[in-house]
């Protein structure tokens, strides 16, 4: 009795074992194929919304051209709340580097669906603006606040002295980092500084309007006309956010 | 035959000399000199703010001026889409009121174009050398209508609050 289980049981395995390939084979035919990654990578500038264009060619074509054969192709962009058009994608405007998945699926006339996924990679450069005062009006007490404005944003930093290199004249500095592109005002809230007003360009292309990523850095320069500053701070700490 | 000079002479002479009464006639001008004073202590820490909460904050101004002077303040408070992330006011009956908005009384302070007016109803709006104001405002709110970004961004930048004091002489004049 126990030797004829023991057969029963062989059969079934050696059945089992010689319909394994075929069971694979229409399994992967049913189920969607998976053509890899395609990587899109770009750097854009803190502000700036994920390019759907580079160098000629758009994401939307990138993606159909990783099918080779002919068929109705549609592409995504698997967005935290479900796929949604590559549209909504350029509308994004991430405040750090991320990748945004994608999928595209071809669709042809009796045949399963392929499907491409890939990621949109995407580096966020921020721009940082550098304030230098210096001049004969820099005394040993001296100090001055200063007001960026520009990009809907008014922030402050207090421009301390600093030693010169190799022990230099001192000149006071601060900068303002982490700054999306933008045209800025500076100007100083507690005088003693001159001109009153100086405009910055972070990003943005004078000639033609246009963001770069590269001009990530502006010097703004004043002079010190001898008054001090006496601006005093209170710090916080933020709670409460992502 | 030799030019006379002293015309020219006797009219230079008269011209320093009213120069020199000029110089002596006119009111010398004092350097006012406030000593700002912080209500919170900088070594407990930078306090803890969520969207909508208070915390204490404040700084009160001496007038270390052998004169009386006028005193306004600036409060200097990061902007996000042209809104202050950061209110400095007061605590009346447990809600937040920006400071300068609800009256001075006899001392207190004023909001006017964007300054704080120190007002004193018995020195007409003077501080008397020595004297102390009350605090431009005892409390700090962070703006109850910002989003996790605007948290995030601010978090970025410091959330810093700026006082600029400036000072004015009796008699009137420029604000220092």
């Amino acid at each position: 009795m126990c030797n004829k289980m023991w057969k029963i049981l062989l059969l079934a395995l050696t059945l089992a074992l010689l319909a394994l390939p075929a069971a694979s084979s229409a399994l992967a035919q049913a189920a969607p194929q998976d053509e890899g990654l395609v990587l899109w990578e770009e750097t854009i500038f803190l502000g700036e919304a994920v390019p759907l264009r580079r160098k000629g060619q758009s994401l939307e074509n990138l993606l159909k051209s990783r099918f080779s054969e002919p068929g109705e192709v549609e592409c995504w962009w698997m967005s935290p709340q479900g796929p949604l058009p590559l549209a909504e994608l350029g509308k994004q405007r991430p405040r750090a580097d991320c990748g945004y998945p994608l999928a595209a699926v071809l669709r042809q006339p009796d045949k399963p669906e392929r499907w491409v996924h890939g990621v949109c990679r995407i580096h966020v450069a921020s721009g940082t603006v550098r304030v230098w005062a210096g001049g004969e009006g820099i005394g040993t007490a001296s100090q001055a606040l200063v007001k960026l404005e520009g990009a809907g944003l008014t922030l402050y930093r207090q421009a301390q002295l600093e030693a010169g290199p190799q022990g230099g004249v001192p000149a006071l500095e601060t900068e303002f980092t982490g700054l999306p592109f933008g045209v800025y005002t500076l100007s100083v809230a507690d005088g003693g500084l001159e001109p009153s007003r100086v405009q910055c360009r972070l990003g943005v292309c004078q000639e033609d309007d246009t963001v770069d990523p590269d001009r990530r850095t502006a010097l703004v320069r004043f002079k010190a006309s001898g008054g001090t500053g006496s601006a005093v701070r209170e710090s916080y700490r933020l709670g409460g956010g992502s | 035959m030799r030019p006379r000079r002293w015309p020219g002479a006797l009219a230079l002479v008269l011209a320093a000399a009213l120069w020199g009464l000029g110089y002596w006639l006119e009111p010398q001008r004092e350097e006012l000199r406030l000593e700002a004073v912080a209500l919170t202590d900088p070594a407990e820490g930078a306090p803890l703010l969520k969207p909508g909460q208070t915390a204490p904050g404040g700084v009160a101004y001496i007038n270390r001026s052998q004169a009386g002077c006028r005193v306004r303040v600036k409060v200097c408070a990061p902007e996000l889409n042209g809104e202050p992330a950061l209110l400095a006011g007061n605590l009346v009956e447990g809600r937040f009121q920006e400071a300068g908005t609800g009256g001075a009384g006899q001392e207190g302070w004023v909001r006017r174009a964007g300054y704080l007016y120190y007002q004193n109803t018995r020195t007409g709006d003077l501080l008397p050398p020595g004297r102390q104001t009350p605090a431009a405002y005892t409390a700090v709110q962070l703006r109850e209508a910002l989003d996790p970004d605007q948290l995030d961004t601010l978090r970025d930048w410091g959330a810093e609050l700026y006082l600029v004091a400036q000072a004015q002489q009796e008699e009137g004049g420029d604000w220092r």
